[in-house]
């Protein structure tokens, strides 16, 4: 069974397109999967009849000579905020525990388009405000790795269940790391794609200027197929307008030999726990064997960027969430509430100023870019905390578990950048480390070759966590 | 620097009810936030506008994939 749950997208694609593979019986398989992995809670809802519907009508579709592409039969779970018709869409709260959507999110109805089936919807930070996914009304999703560590989040559910073999494929979002900060905790890859690649129509927003949607998956070359499906212009989400949509595949094996990398180097490297610090270090080695040429070099105003970010960040989602928090307090969990109650107290002129200094940031991240091909550091500078655990240590001191998480991550988000984790080795207890590749802006074919090349040189994408 | 009774009526004002005990907790953690926002004021953006459209930077001013 093993070979089946483990199977990449691209593996299992060409299997179901030869028809050594049927849809249905991949399907069954991945729902016992599910069933046997209960106990890590990476799901909300298990949408096992409309998939079996789906998959039965991909079989037929397949037989009759109707082959739609590489997501044709194949399930793939949502996190659960984005909407599907028909499904239930909680957003990981009690609030809208019961919400039906009438219609799909633009990146659900696109891969229902491609043929994927819809496995079911992952569980989440609650509202996706905050990194941990320890839900309060839905329960933890616990890391496969170890589980008594959270999976991170927001997106916390998506990379538990792609890391334990429940599903190749989920799709999630980022507005302060939320994709990438799982990935590297459960050890598999994420990807944030440029700001406005991929429509944010139809999933709740948490920041309409930090929002991203993506996919994480065991393999770069997945990841590279999944966005193909998703990524593309959408009148409902102007911020997707005006692109070109590249072959993100196509440019997976280019040379790379040459291309200035920037290695950031400021006091992100003081504050990285040696047990990360040493498989950054040996990336980098692998990085330079494949022709990469690094240097260090420091993100533009980084401590600024990241007040500048909280700030847009708290105000954002104190105005999505006015019209629930002054009724409806009761109903969130104690943490998310907090965070949506600090939103509340910031001032027009405060998140004006947030706004105005991402501009300048803005433009002094687009002149650093113009220079170098991409950027590398690790996701996150510890490895995943205990569920519960509210500090951990950098720098030897103790440090706010969710400021060390979203430390390396966020500023991709403030300036909209590419960013994709992949699994770059393991820490402290045996858990997994993640390597960030950062690249220009809709240059996710490079960021993909790179995180693509680095990831063939090395073994850690064929690591599993231990059976649960 | 924000009191927890300025917190009480700024709160009142929005039309939330927050037990005194959360504004307490609340009042350090703003005044941290306050205060790294002040700092804001220096960096050069007197003749900035807002970044309300979100615009990542572009310097190839490409919408397709860049080099290599």
């Amino acid at each position: 069974m093993n070979d089946l749950v483990y199977a990449s997208l691209a593996e299992l694609s060409a299997r179901v397109r030869t028809r050594d593979l049927s849809p249905v019986a991949l399907l069954d398989g991945l729902l016992e999967r599910i069933e046997r992995c209960r106990a890590l809670n990476p799901f909300i809802t298990v949408a096992a009849g409309v998939a079996r519907a789906q998959a039965t009508q991909a079989e037929r579709e397949i037989a009759a000579g109707r082959y739609r592409g590489p997501l044709h039969g194949i399930p793939v779970s949502l996190k659960d905020l984005i909407d599907t018709k028909g499904i239930r869409t909680t957003c990981g709260s009690r609030i809208l525990a019961d919400r039906v959507p009438a219609a799909d999110a633009t990146v659900a109805a696109r891969l229902r388009a491609a043929g994927a089936i819809l496995l079911g919807k992952n569980n989440l930070h609650e509202f996706a405000f905050g990194v941990t996914t320890t839900n309060p009304h839905f329960g933890p999703t616990r890391n496969p790795w170890r589980p008594d560590r959270i999976p991170g989040g927001s997106s916390g559910g998506s990379a538990a269940a792609v890391a334990v073999g429940c599903g190749p494929v989920s799709i999630g979002t980022d507005t302060g790391g939320s994709i990438r900060i799982p990935a590297a905790l459960c050890g598999v890859v994420g990807l944030k794609p440029t700001y406005g690649r991929v429509s944010r129509h139809g999933v709740l927003p948490l920041s309409w200027t930090l929002d991203h949607v993506g996919p994480l998956t065991r393999t770069v070359e997945d990841a590279a197929l999944v966005l193909q499906a998703i990524a593309g212009p959408d009148p409902r989400d102007p911020s997707t307008l005006g692109q070109a949509v590249p072959e993100f595949t196509a440019g997976l094996r280019k040379p790379l030999a040459g291309l200035r990398v920037g290695v950031v180097a400021d006091e992100f490297h003081g504050e990285m726990a040696p047990d990360v610090r040493a498989p950054f270090r040996a990336a980098l080695e692998v990085l330079a064997t494949l022709g990469l040429a690094l240097e260090d070099v420091e993100f533009p105003r980084a401590i600024e960027a990241r007040t500048a970010a909280a700030t847009v960040l708290f105000a954002e989602a104190a105005s999505v969430h006015e019209r629930w928090l002054p009724d409806r307090a009761g109903e969130y969990g104690a943490d998310t509430l907090a965070l949506l109650r600090e939103g509340a107290f910031l001032t027009a002129a405060q998140y004006l100023r947030a706004q105005r200094v991402r501009a300048l940031i803005l433009r002094e991240a687009g002149a650093l870019m113009e220079r170098l091909t991409a950027l590398v550091l690790p996701t996150i500078p510890v490895v995943a905390p205990e569920i519960g655990q509210s500090t951990v240590m950098l720098g030897g001191r103790p440090t706010d578990a969710r400021a060390a998480l979203t430390r390396f991550v966020r500023h991709f988000n403030f300036v909209g950048l590419p960013a994709i984790s992949v699994p770059c080795g393991f820490g402290a207890d045996g858990l997994p480390v993640g390597l960030q590749i950062v690249g220009r802006s809709n240059d996710e074919p490079t960021v993909l070759a790179i995180a693509h090349a680095y990831e063939q040189a090395t073994p850690w994408h064929t690591r599993r966590p231990p059976e649960p | 620097m924000a009191t927890v009774d300025d917190l009480a009526r700024i709160a009142h004002l929005a039309g939330l009810s927050i037990p005194r005990s959360d504004l307490e907790r609340i009042a350090p953690i703003l005044e941290a936030l306050y205060a790294d926002l002040d700092r804001l004021r220096k960096l050069p953006i007197a003749e900035l506008e807002p970044a309300f459209t979100p615009q990542p930077p572009d310097p190839a001013g490409s919408a397709g994939g860049g080099a290599p």
